[in-house]
């Protein structure tokens, strides 16, 4: 996965362009300097792209980061400064390593090749996926952090350093928030890249709107809106504020916390169920969740499948092979007038074996799946039902939940459903189980 | 003395080379041909050794002075005299000698067909081995009809049987051919069927132990690796004994051995399997033709309460490094 957090859908999917995901895998986003007419006037010029990179530049910073045996840098991004004590805003995903291995790694911010200051890291907000560091000089221009209600469509430029290219800046539009999110996320019309993570997108009076955080490509990127900053910015320059110490419980507790809001709302009610063949199942838990459905239309197979699945645009960067906070289900509908039943239950075996999904992450920092298999009978319905846990090895109590379960006992008929959760804890992956499972029925 | 006795001559790796029956005394051995025992080795001298009868009638060996001396078998030291006991083994240069008295017990003789007894017995009638062919074969067929779930082709489910018939034809066609080095009979027919039966016989066992998991939910390997190598040494000891050269405890030797390497082999490869990570979940439940009326069910309060116990152990894995 490309460290520059891609779309939520397709997070885990890898980059196969290996020349892009070798550059990008290491380069987050830049700054360049022009250091004039910081924060003065209204540019009333007839070419304001040229205008708002000419005074707003300089406050962009390159954010170095490098591991102290290789004394070199490891990966890039960029950030900005926010304060007139040297407060610099990036992403979360581009100092993660700071926080994860805060003995191994450091990082520096660059207004120019020849010009770095040491940075240190403050804060963080993982779920909003943002982080806020100080620099220990500067040359004094900032931006100051308000929030801002824009109206759809407003043009926005967006600042950073592409591939490490140098700092670029990059129009675009604001089209409002993701749809199928529990948290905000500005939806931004504009060509984002690797390496500009951490960079601000601006009006072109150089206010902040958004931080750029992530790309599904073709000009549809996303921005962690500013009021998250607003809000990070405003407990770490507290009078009595202290570093949390380690950041890796401080990140624990803001994954859990955020489970916690975001599955209350989810599990607050029962869930509205759809019904496939003669079962009702739970179908869109919320408004922000999005469902899909398929089925197949092939004649010369002899069954029919029919799936339905919701998900969100949620998700919560941790490193870069694990992205947590998402909730997602599917039911997939097996039936067959053709085959006989020893044949329909070689099939529903085996597609009920087929069918996984990994969860990301590597060795080091989550432990293998362990499951409990069992027979339950549930609302009228019998389930064999499979249920795993795996933990994230540095953050305690933080848990992947996945069930997968399939009904039997009705003749050529079979049902898989699977909710996975990630990044939650036992309690809630046990109440989500309950009340997913207790929205089953059957109607003859 | 009135009994008789046997002078047996080994070579060193303890072969029979000559057996002499002894009818009076002194014995003389040695290379040369004034000997009454001739033994063609060269570290035995022409006139080696003698043995005599003593007044009690006890046999004694005694040295002539030869170039490498007379041994007990096994030690290096050379002495003058060795009383012979029945069966004794004493050491003239690379060859050793043995007395044996007329009474000393010989084993029963070994069956021309080594099992002679049962179902491998009924196999020789060749009708019998031609419908067991045909009925497994059916068997095959009906097995691949119903694990068949995508378009139905016939031509596909007879190619199962096909192949299944052919993988069947070339390893009774190796047992065949072993039997006709060691026996000079081929006994292709009765080989083939035999191999069917127990194909037959997995065809079966399959399915019930599918079902046994269906009941139990079991994720559990183990019975399956052990069934799996019971089948492989019934298989092998039934071929085994088909071909009739071998002792009984000799097949049983063989076809636990390989049963036994085939079983490690399986798990070994198991748990170099299980060991390497994954963030996958990967498991298989088979789900059955059958009412859910028949199943052992719990609640689901149950079934969380008993997954508690996950927790604690991905809690544990997270200590480790």
């Amino acid at each position: 996965m490309s460290p520059f957090v891609s779309v939520p859908t397709t997070a885990t999917e890898s980059v196969s362009d290996s020349t892009f995901s070798r550059v990008a895998g290491r380069v987050y986003l830049s700054v360049a300097l022009f250091c004039l007419l910081a924060g003065t006037g209204r540019a009333q010029s007839s070419l304001p792209t040229e205008d708002v990179f000419q005074r707003f530049s300089n406050r962009v910073v390159k954010i170095e980061v490098e591991e102290k045996g290789s004394a070199a840098k490891s990966s890039i991004g960029s950030g900005f400064y926010v304060t007139a004590q040297g407060h610099v805003i990036t992403n979360y995903h581009v100092v993660s390593e700071l926080v994860h291995h805060p003995d191994r790694y450091s990082a520096r911010a660059l207004e120019s090749e020849e010009d770095s200051s040491p940075l240190q890291l403050l804060d963080v907000d993982v779920t909003h996926d943002l982080a806020v560091l100080k620099a220990e000089s500067f040359s004094g221009s900032f931006f100051s952090l308000a929030p801002i209600d824009p109206l759809q469509g407003l043009r926005l430029y967006s600042l950073g350093h592409p591939l490490d290219l140098g700092l670029n800046i990059v129009e675009g539009t604001y089209n409002g928030f993701l749809q199928h999110a529990f948290d905000k996320r500005i939806n931004f019309s504009g060509s984002l890249n690797p390496g500009m993570s951490g960079g601000p997108a601006i009006t072109a009076g150089g206010e902040v709107v958004g931080i750029n955080v992530a790309s599904a490509g073709e000009q549809v990127s996303f921005l962690v809106p500013v009021s998250w900053a607003v809000a990070l910015l405003e407990t770490s320059t507290a009078t009595d504020f202290r570093s949390p110490d380690p950041l890796l419980a401080q990140v624990r507790d803001q994954i859990l916390d955020w489970q916690e809001r975001y599955l209350t709302e989810i599990l607050q009610d029962d869930p509205p169920t759809v019904q496939l063949g003669s079962f009702r199942l739970p179908t869109r838990p919320a408004s922000f969740f999005n469902c899909w459905g398929d089925s197949t239309r092939e004649t010369n197979i002899p069954y029919q499948t029919v799936d339905h699945q919701c998900s969100t645009d949620d998700y919560v960067y941790v490193t870069q092979e694990l992205v947590s906070g998402k909730a997602w289900f599917y039911h997939r509908l097996l039936t067959s007038r053709e085959l006989n039943r020893f044949q329909f239950a070689t099939f529903y075996t085996q597609d009920f074996a087929e069918t996984y999904y990994s969860m990301g992450g590597g060795e080091d920092e989550v432990t293998p799946f362990r499951c409990n298999t069992g027979t339950v009978r549930q609302s009228s319905l019998t389930f064999k039902t499979v249920f795993c846990l795996r933990r994230y090895r540095r953050l305690e109590g933080v848990y992947d939940a996945v069930l997968k379960a399939a009904v039997v006992g009705k003749p050529l008929t079979g049902l898989e459903t699977a909710l996975f959760l990630s990044g939650v804890s036992y309690e809630r992956a046990t109440s989500a189980v309950r009340w997913y499972l207790g929205a089953f029925s059957w109607v003859e | 003395m009135g009994r008789i006795v046997f002078l047996e001559v080994l070579d060193r790796r303890g072969r029979l080379k000559s057996r002499s029956r002894l009818a009076s005394f002194p014995v003389s051995i040695g290379r040369s041909y004034k000997n009454d025992v001739i033994v063609d080795d060269r570290y035995v001298s022409p006139e080696h050794v003698r043995i005599l009868e003593g007044d009690d009638g006890r046999l004694v060996a005694e040295d002539l002075g030869s170039v490498n001396g007379l041994r007990l078998s096994g030690s290096p030291d050379k002495l003058p005299r060795v009383e012979l006991r029945s069966g004794l083994k004493v050491k003239i240069g690379e060859t050793v000698l043995r007395v044996v008295e007329e009474d000393a017990p010989v084993p029963e003789a070994q069956p021309l067909i080594a099992d002679s007894r049962g179902l491998l017995h009924f196999l020789r009638f060749k009708p019998l081995s031609l419908g067991i062919i045909a009925v497994s074969f059916g068997i095959t067929v009906l097995d691949a009809y119903l694990e068949t779930y995508q378009e139905m082709r016939w031509v596909d489910v007879l190619g199962v049987g096909l192949g299944a018939l052919v993988a069947m034809l070339l390893w009774a066609g190796v047992w065949a051919f072993t039997n006709r080095l060691l026996t000079h009979r081929f006994d292709f027919a009765r080989h083939l069927a035999f191999a069917y039966l127990m194909v037959t016989l997995a065809v079966v066992v399959e399915p019930a132990y599918e079902y046994f998991r269906f009941f139990s939910n079991s994720q559990s390997s183990l019975l399956a690796y052990a069934g799996g190598g019971l089948c492989l040494a019934l298989l092998v000891m039934g071929h085994l004994s088909i071909i009739p050269s071998l002792a009984r405890w000799r097949r049983a030797a063989w076809s636990l051995g390989v049963a036994a390497a085939a079983f490690g082999a399986a798990r070994l490869m198991q748990y170099s399997g299980e060991s390497h990570f994954s963030s996958q979940i990967s498991f298989s439940m088979p789900l059955k033709a059958l009412g859910a009326d028949w199943l052992p069910t719990t609640d689901l309060k149950a079934f969380l309460d008993e997954s508690r116990q996950l927790q604690d152990d991905v809690d544990a894995l997270a200590k480790e490094e």
